[in-house]
């Protein structure tokens, strides 16, 4: 048995086009069929009123409104109709102070870009499968922050395949610039 | 005299989504599609990319520019979400050794405050590296090289910290 997507209704909010494409084809991949999107804050906010989503990924950095303060409206506007709506927020940053002073704003889990199908994915789960309950307090409404700690990123994530080079003309090419970079960057930064 | 303040309230709502999907996730073959997808995607990156890349260096001159704290902290900010830019769509969009390269950059950044010239020179080293990258239109994590020249990258970032730290 297998989850049952085409009833949920999801919003992507991004800026960079090509971005918010991708993100659509992917989760038409997944099985979601009510997918909504928006490439600003202000528009996103008129589609949450109008069809009242069941789950929200917005990126971050985006102008005039940013997903910090889209998050905000969702969370306090009035005329917000669920304000308890699950919010997976991606960005490139991923230093834990950044993170969480922007959980402050009531996010429900962060995506750290680049990511795979399966980090969207198990975000998903996670707020299908461990929701986080609500606080309202004097100065913050949002999901609980205390469930967990999310892990510092700590240096760089490869990935296994390099679907770059075609040929092995190429790839020696490839080497080739590679390797001069790094003889560069092996006098930098002093003794 | 006693501040009034309102006491936190701990609410469950409902799970509505929950409730529409059931239960059992999602097929590992839909996973696996997606991640395909993903890799073949076949949007040029390259334009947005360079736009970045000139964003960055713009930014390490405002940076070396600026003539008070406020200001410097300003451009750092700005500087910072540029190469968080290359990081996160370099990844996305088939330019993983830019992204790679951003991510050390980014990181570098975010803990090398308050930025001297050593460290500005650093982040020009990552900067020009991914405009070499870029220039020649290099896809992908560049195999054995590509994690040769990141490590070499890493060092450099670790030197400065090493140097910096016992000053």
């Amino acid at each position: 048995m297998a989850y049952d997507l085409t009833t949920s209704k999801i919003l992507i909010i991004d800026d960079m086009v090509p971005m918010l494409t991708l993100c659509k084809s992917i989760l038409s991949i997944f099985g979601f069929k009510n997918i909504y999107t928006a490439n600003s804050g202000a528009e996103a906010m008129e589609i949450v009123q109008r069809v009242d989503p069941d789950l929200i990924v917005t990126d971050w950095m985006m102008e005039p409104m940013d997903g910090l303060e889209f998050t905000k409206e969702v969370r306090k506007n009035p005329l917000s109709p669920n304000p308890y709506v699950p919010i997976i927020m991606m960005t490139g940053f991923s230093s834990r102070l950044r993170v969480e002073s922007a959980r402050d704003f009531g996010i429900t889990e962060f995506l750290v870009k680049p990511f795979t199908s399966h980090d969207l994915y198990n975000r998903i789960v996670q707020i299908i499968e461990r929701p986080r309950q609500f606080v309202d307090a004097e100065n913050f409404f949002g999901p609980d922050r205390r469930r967990r700690h999310i892990k510092e990123y700590d240096g760089p994530q490869r990935r296994d395949d390099d679907s770059s080079a075609e040929n092995a003309g190429e790839q020696k090419s490839v080497a080739d610039i590679l390797k001069k970079l790094r003889n560069e960057a092996k006098n930098l930064g002093g003794s | 005299m006693i501040e009034s303040y309102k006491k936190p309230r701990f609410i469950k709502p409902p799970n509505k989504l929950k409730m529409k999907v059931g239960v059992g996730g999602i097929d590992e073959k839909l996973l696996e599609k997606a991640q395909v997808f993903i890799q073949k995607t076949e949007f040029d990156f390259k334009p947005v990319a360079t736009q970045l890349l000139k964003a960055m260096s713009d930014s390490l001159k405002a940076v070396q520019a600026a003539d008070n704290e406020g200001e410097k902290k300003s451009r750092v900010e700005t500087l910072a979400n540029a190469i968080m830019q290359l990081k996160a769509n370099g990844g996305m969009f088939r330019y993983q050794l830019i992204s790679e390269i951003a991510a050390l950059a980014l990181h570098f950044l975010e803990n090398a405050s308050p930025l001297n010239p050593d460290a500005v020179q650093v982040i020009h080293v990552h900067e020009k590296t991914i405009e070499i990258i870029l220039a020649n239109n290099l896809k992908g994590d560049g195999g054995k090289e590509g994690y040769a020249l990141v490590k070499e990258l890493e060092n450099a970032c670790s030197r400065y910290f090493n140097k910096y730290k016992k000053a």
